[in-house]
This record gives C-alpha cells, structure tokens and sequence, in this order.
C-alpha cells in the first residue's frame, strides 16, 4: 500500500467511517496504476524535455529552422499531453464525489475505466513524440540489415492486436527480404498497421493488403486499406504535414504524426513514400526503397 | 426563436473532457439541458436542426480549441454564419475552454468578440460558478 492510497483511506475512513474497506481495493489498484503510469510519463517527458534543451543549443545553423519547428512541437506536445493530465484531475476529482456515495459504484467503475484508458493514451502521446524528437533532433546511425518482411509484419500485427494477422493478405512474391533499418522499417510498418486500424470502415472488419514489386528497379512495399479514405489528390503535401488532421478523422483519437512519422523514416533511410486514396475506398501506401535494397 | 437560459452546450473532441464537464455543470443545478458534441460538424447539425424545429438556442457554448475539423474560433465564426442565414439576430455567451497558453490563441480570442470569457482546462465548480455569475445566470 503506498502513500496516495494511504490518503485516500484516510479520507474514506473520516468521511464514511462504516465503509468496508476491503471492497475498495480494486479501486485503490486502478488508482495505483494510474500513478503509476503519470509517474513514467512525467519521467518521459522530462527525457523530452532534455533532449529538446540539448538539440537546441546544438543547431546553431538551423537554429531558425528548429526553433520555428519546436514551437510547433511545444505547442502540440503541451496541448496534447496537458489534455490527458487534466483530464486525470478532473476525473479524481469527480471520483472522489461519488467514491462516498452509496450506491454510486457503477459510476465509480466507470471513472476508473476511464482514468486507465486516459493513461494509456497519455503513454501512447508521449511515445509518438519521442519518436519524433528522436527522428528530427537526432541523427541516428541506421544500420542496414536484411530484414524479413514477413517476419517485420508479423511482430507489429502481434503488438498491435494479434487477432488483426487474418486480416492481412500478404502477396511476397516480388522479395521477401529487404535491407533496411530494421527500428526503421518496423516504425513504419506499425504506422501504417495502426492507420489502417483506425480508419477501418465503421461496420467493417479491417482490410489490408500487402504486396511487394519493382518500379523502375526500385522496390516497393505496397500496403492497401479498405478503410473509410481521404481524397489524397486534394489533400496533396498537407497529408504528411506533422499534427494536420482531417475531416475524416473527427470521431477517432489520434496526434495527426503517423503520416510524418512515415515519410520522415523512410526518407531518413534513402526510400520515400507515396500515398493514393479515395473518400470511401480507403488508402494506398507506396514504399520506395533504394535500388540495391534488393540484392 | 429565442436563447434557453436553461440550456447550455460543450463542444470538445475529448469525450472524457465532456465527460468530466458535464458532471460538473451538472452539480450546479443550474440548466435543464447540458448538451455536448465531440465534433464541430455534429455541432453544426445540431444547430441546423434546432432552426427547422424552431427550438431554442443554448445560451450558453462552451468551446474547445483544438479539434481536428476546425478550431474552436473557426467553429464560432461558423455558427454566426449559421445564424445570419436564419435571421437569428441574438447571440449566445461563448467561452472558450482550452488547456492552451500560447499567444496565438489569446490572440484569437481578442479577435472573436463573441468569444466571452477565455478559461483554461480543467474545469472547475469555482471557474463555472465565477462566470456565471457575471453573467448573472446565478441569480
């Protein structure tokens, strides 16, 4: 039992002394966890923090460049990850209304589910700006190594959500193994997979096809969606703009980075991306590597 | 058609935010009716809808700033629009309700003057209470 928890007993000791408090304990561990969890958030964002300060005062002939970039950043970073622990407040505060309330446990749970979906989100924020601050401040050694595609694809599919694999068609016959960075291809690949997820059609399953081919020697990833779309021809560069979102993503949660995060790896390792879609026809991902990435 | 003082409205794209807010206002025993939208097109539609019923108008918005169709500005500067077409000449109370500090958004809202009152997240019983009363929905 830690401190936090010990404040909260005390308190539901004084203010409703007849509680039985063993019957609390769920609650104290969704309240744990969530500490928990701000914790480790707090403690990336500090390493954001940091990493910022040193890059800033590093890039003395982008400084222009980087400081117009990390308003952008800043402004978006507080914004989102403020969001999340304001949201934590408000929902402590509305849970300790109704934790003394009898017959409120229904609302109780509700909150907690919801305190344990907003932290999960607050990781996810925090881990896709670390992967921006490490992608635009840092410059990484790649190391190109043979990477299986199958293989690529199948650990995003499981760390996403295993179910997913049935969904994917994969077509291998052009290669099967590329050289690439393999945290980059990886990243990519997650994106991409996560894109598809999130703007599924509503009352579908996702569909996702996987193919790979040659363009002009260049290999090529190709990954179709059947999802819900965007109009790509009018959207054109704004798409890959960092934090854009758009019309169609208005009912789903999202930092608008995955498309940046996309063309920024594929770029950083010599290959770039191209994307084609239609509103309802879903989205065509094209990865370009370079020529001797087949060998 | 007039305003509801009775109704009030939320436009935020984080449903927990609505969420929360709700509860709050809804501790203050003060409208009837607290409504919130996670999107400023559904908002929109609502509008449209209450003007082809001829139903009242919230009087009282509160708005987000960040969302991904359109800002929370872009949005109000929307429902003025909304309300010129329909010869709605009364204006509801908007108060902005945002977690951001940055300039650009101050400067935002001294551009909006329908914009009232400029809150910073999260919000609370005294925050709501406080601008109420200016307005004098507490009396």
């Amino acid at each position: 039992m830690n401190l936090r928890n010990k404040i909260l007993i005390k308190q539901i000791e004084r203010l409703a002394p007849d509680q039985n408090l063993s019957e609390w304990e769920p609650l104290f561990h969704a309240v744990d966890r969530v500490y928990e969890q701000l914790h480790t958030e707090v403690r990336l964002l500090e390493e954001i923090a940091n990493k910022m300060v040193d890059d800033m005062t590093d890039a003395n002939k982008n400084l222009e460049r980087i400081n117009e970039s990390l308003d952008g950043f800043n402004y978006h970073v507080s914004h989102d990850l403020k969001s999340r622990f304001m949201n934590t407040q408000s929902l402590v505060m509305i849970l300790k209304k109704y934790v003394n309330q009898p017959g409120q446990e229904d609302k109780v749970n509700e909150i907690c589910e919801k305190l344990e979906w907003n932290s999960e989100k607050a990781i996810e924020t925090v881990n896709e700006f670390l992967e921006i601050s490490r992608l635009e401040y840092e410059n990484e050694e790649k190391r190109i190594e043979i990477c299986d595609i199958a293989e690529c694809i199948t650990n995003q599919v499981e760390s996403i959500n295993g179910l997913l694999y049935k969904h994917i068609q994969l077509d291998l016959d052009a290669f099967d193994k590329i050289h690439f960075d393999k945290t980059s291809l990886n990243s990519v690949l997650r994106n991409i997979l996560t894109n598809a997820i999130k703007y599924k059609k509503e009352d579908e399953e996702p569909r996702i096809e996987i193919k790979t081919s040659f363009n002009f020697d260049h290999p090529m990833i190709i990954i179709r969606d059947h999802g819900i779309g965007l109009d790509t021809e009018i959207l054109g560069d704004e798409l890959f703009k960092p934090f854009n979102r758009f019309k169609n993503s208005k009912f789903i949660e999202g930092n608008g980075v995955g498309l940046f995060l996309i063309r920024k790896t594929m770029e950083s390792g010599g290959g770039s991306v191209s994307i084609y879609g239609k509103e309802n026809e879903g989205v065509t991902l094209s990865l370009k590597f370079k020529k001797d990435a087949v060998r | 058609m007039q305003l509801d003082r009775n109704k009030i409205l939320l436009i935020d794209d984080n449903e927990i935010t609505n969420f929360c807010n709700k509860d709050i206002i809804g501790d203050l025993n003060i409208f009837n009716e607290i409504l919130a939208f996670t999107s400023p097109g559904e908002t929109l539609d609502y509008l449209k809808s209450l003007f082809e019923n001829k139903k009242d108008i919230p009087a009282i918005f509160i708005v987000d700033v960040k969302m991904p169709e359109m800002d929370g500005f872009e949005l109000i500067d929307e429902i003025d629009e909304l309300f010129e077409e329909h010869d709605f000449e009364l204006m509801p109370l908007f108060f902005i309700l945002t977690t951001s500090n940055h300039k650009r958004d101050y400067e935002q809202f001294d551009k909006t003057p329908q914009a009232k009152e400029y809150i910073t997240k999260p919000l609370s019983e005294e925050k709501l209470k406080e601008m109420l009363s200016k307005f004098s929905f507490l009396d």
